[in-house]
């Protein structure tokens, strides 16, 4: 599990302090990835969070946005199958 | 699942873009460090700071 944020890496320490996270919280000031993974444009039509899901050989097997996007129980659940292999 | 005006994006089946970020600790990750390891969730909040 990945968050990413256009947030400064200090804003993201207190922000993962603050909720407690538990994961790596990645600040993507210059929006790199933001832009390559075109969620900007998500953010005009939809909510600002967006879940990708990436396997091990770098495909891309799942997508939340929006709303569905704040429950990770999808992303999870996808996340799951190809480990059973 | 639609994604409505999304075409110009990615989608399911695509490759995804490498990456090389800092975490909250200045630890830099990248995704390609995952690769043929680990399969990674990747969270957007486009304004993790901000409400809503």
């Amino acid at each position: 599990m990945l968050g990413i944020s256009l947030d400064s890496q200090e804003r993201n320490c207190k922000f993962a302090a603050e909720t407690g996270a538990t994961f790596p919280l990645l600040s993507d000031t210059e929006k790199q990835a933001a832009k390559a993974y075109g969620v900007l444009s998500f953010t005009r039509l939809f909510a600002n969070r967006v879940t990708f899901v990436i396997d091990k050989d770098g495909i891309i097997r799942h997508i939340d946005e929006g709303s569905e996007a704040i429950d990770p129980s999808g992303a999870v659940q996808a996340c799951s199958l190809p480990r059973k292999q | 699942m639609p994604l409505l005006g999304t075409s110009a994006t990615l989608k399911v089946g695509d490759r995804a873009p490498d990456f090389e970020l800092p975490d909250q600790n200045g630890k830099v990750i990248k995704l390609a460090d995952f690769r043929g390891k680990k399969s990674v969730i990747l969270a957007f909040y486009i304004r993790a700071s901000t409400p809503g």
